[in-house]
């Protein structure tokens, strides 16, 4: 449900506002149908949310294209020209570096970088800020970056790191498949951090973007022996700071957020077909 | 593992200490070319240390001398190639269907003369984190825990990764393994305490907590705590094991730290659980910290606000109740 200064908000005219196929259509319509309260004290903060969710969706996809390989912390690897790999397998951002510049390196040169799946999903965020913020706003608000899953967080994405138990997952989130009876020996399918993509996809690093099924059949076939129970969808999502996040861009953009039709015309490519996970290199 | 006796070390231990690694792989690349059986007597040293004989893998392969080894030692570089494999099906993986005596000492000597070991890192690092691991989860061996605790403060001071460690300890399903973290909130090292304080979610950096409130409060909580499981993969702040607050509520204790559904014992403690259910989750902690402590101090003060509706309580907690009630 969504609320407008305490007040719930009709979404159905700003839901039409979009075209046809616009995936904000579809994150409106999630936000108004969910059980989840998500409050707003102005129409401009939820097109924001609306916006940064619909790019992160978009950023999770280009990285999915990148190259980026899956590794683990011992094994990570970066781009040094951007980034310090530090001794836990973190990426620091190099000193007189452009934190605009550095994560952009890393969805042009992904092959260049190697990490595990949390780390993944921050640097999804991290790319979607970069395209809704603009590279002056994008490094004044992110002047260090320190990418080592959810360990080192940015104050304003720290809730992406705890996630909290919600009705519904909605698009642009991060949720989790958690893997309960994993064999010991390969803790990097404990789980598979995710964000959740239109039409019932999720994109998870290492494995793709792939459906709820094919993810956990991926995670239910690293169970140990004798395991018992499967591999499951958490109810639990982590969101950033939506409303820090659109004051900061408030603060900073003199002119009105994007309309809706400005927003939907985002070149939205069909999202490949979804393929049962394997993650490469391991 | 250790006799009481201090044994001197193996030739090859005393010699790593005594040269750089570079120093040490070349001198043990001319032991290996000369005689080769003297240089598998070496490395089969029963009192040699798992770091030595990792340091040694390379020049053990190129000079085809591992099944001169002692078993123990073929066993443990086995095991070793498995994990970095990372493949827990393929050849050698035995070990992991059916936990066996003769490997759970192979994984012992591994830890425990590993756990220390500040030179190795990267694969080493790996190794032992998949040795605590099938330890811990599939051995569920306790005599490893307060060395993968050891070797976690270690790893953390030396700022390498310690997630699939931190992961690998909460693997052993017990909250043993939070009262030897929580062993750590005393140090005089500021540094570990913030750590411990930091894995085990209570305070904040900067705050202050001592073992004794920890101790209190897991003694206090004990029957109600399920294992959570939640790693660093999953959250930044994960809980191993959290309160079940509804079965503290009504003080019902959690079965072997599972979480497992209540069922009311009457139709008046469904109508309070759902109420209680529809607390916000503070309150709802707040109240269950109220209801046991009230339980202990003033059963009939107890069983008299137990009669009255649950919103009405959850005030009378908010009035009264004074303890900090923590994240987990």
């Amino acid at each position: 449900m969504v609320y407008l200064n305490g007040e719930q908000f009709d979404t159905a005219p700003l839901i039409n506002a979009y075209p046809a196929n616009a995936i904000e259509r579809t994150i409106l319509a999630q936000m108004t149908q969910s059980g989840d309260a998500f409050r707003f004290k102005s129409k401009d903060a939820l097109q924001f949310e609306v916006n940064l969710r619909a790019k992160t969706a978009e950023a999770a996809q280009a990285l999915n294209r990148s190259g980026m390989d899956f590794t683990v912390f011992h094994e990570s690897r970066c781009n040094e020209t951007y980034w310090v790999r530090k001794d836990n397998g973190g990426f620091l951002l190099r000193e007189g570096a452009s934190p605009a510049a550095a994560i952009r390196d890393i969805f042009q040169n992904g092959r260049k970088y190697g990490t595990e799946c949390a780390t993944a999903m921050v640097i999804v965020f991290y790319g979607a800020l970069l395209n809704v913020y603009g590279d002056t706003l994008f490094n004044r608000t992110f002047p260090s970056i320190y990418l080592m899953n959810w360990n080192r967080m940015d104050p304003l994405l720290q809730s992406v790191g705890i996630p909290k138990d919600v009705q519904s997952l909605i698009i642009g989130d991060r949720g989790y498949f958690n893997n309960p009876d994993v064999n010991p020996q390969t803790p990097e399918w404990q789980g598979e951090n995710v964000i959740v993509l239109p039409g019932g996809l999720y994109y998870g690093h290492g494995i793709g973007i792939a459906t709820a099924e094919n993810i956990i059949a991926a995670l239910n076939g690293n169970r140990k022996d004798g395991a018992q129970r499967t591999a499951y969808l958490m109810d639990a999502a982590g969101r950033p700071n939506y409303n820090e996040l659109y004051r900061q861009y408030a603060a900073f953009t003199p002119s009105p957020q994007p309309t809706a039709r400005r927003s939907a015309a985002l070149n939205w490519p069909p999202f490949p077909a979804p393929r049962r996970g394997a993650r490469s290199g391991v | 593992m250790t006799g009481n006796v201090a044994r001197p070390a193996a030739y090859l231990d005393a010699l790593r200490a005594q040269t750089t690694p570079d120093e040490y792989r070349a001198k043990l690349s001319n032991l290996c070319s000369g005689d080769k059986r003297h240089a598998a007597l070496l490395l089969s040293d029963e009192r040699l240390s798992f770091p030595a004989l990792f340091a040694a893998r390379e020049q053990i392969m190129q000079h085809g001398l591992k099944m001169q080894l002692s078993g123990k030692h073929i066993a443990a570089l086995g095991i070793a190639e498995q994990i970095l494999a990372r493949n827990p099906k393929g050849e050698g993986s035995s070990y992991l269907k059916s936990p066996a005596n003769k490997e759970l000492s192979v994984l012992l000597w591994m830890l425990v003369t590993g756990f220390r070991e500040e030179g190795l890192r990267g694969a080493y690092d790996e190794v032992l984190d998949g040795v605590t691991a099938v330890l811990l989860d599939l051995y569920h061996e306790k005599r490893a825990l307060s060395y993968a605790v050891d070797l976690l403060f270690l790893r953390a001071k030396s700022g390498r990764n310690y997630h699939d460690l931190f992961w690998a300890i909460s693997r052993f399903g017990d909250p043993s393994s939070l009262r030897l973290i929580a062993a750590r909130l005393d140090a005089p090292d500021a540094e570990t305490a913030a750590m411990a304080r930091e894995l085990l979610g209570v305070g904040d950096a900067q705050g202050s907590m001592h073992f004794s409130d920890y101790e209190r409060w897991l003694r206090e909580n004990d029957p109600f705590l399920y294992f959570a499981g939640e790693s660093m993969q999953y959250s930044a702040k994960p809980a191993v094991f959290r309160v079940d607050h509804a079965r503290k509520y009504v003080n019902r204790a959690t079965p072997a730290y599972e979480k497992q559904v209540l069922t009311p014992k009457n139709e008046q403690e469904r109508a309070r659980l759902a109420e209680f259910s529809a607390l916000e989750e503070s309150d709802r902690a707040m109240l269950a910290q109220y209801a046991h402590e009230m339980r202990q101090k003033d059963p009939d003060a107890w069983a008299q606000l137990e009669a009255k509706p649950v919103a009405q309580q959850a005030e009378a907690a908010k009035k009264n109740g004074g303890e900090t009630v923590w994240s987990i």
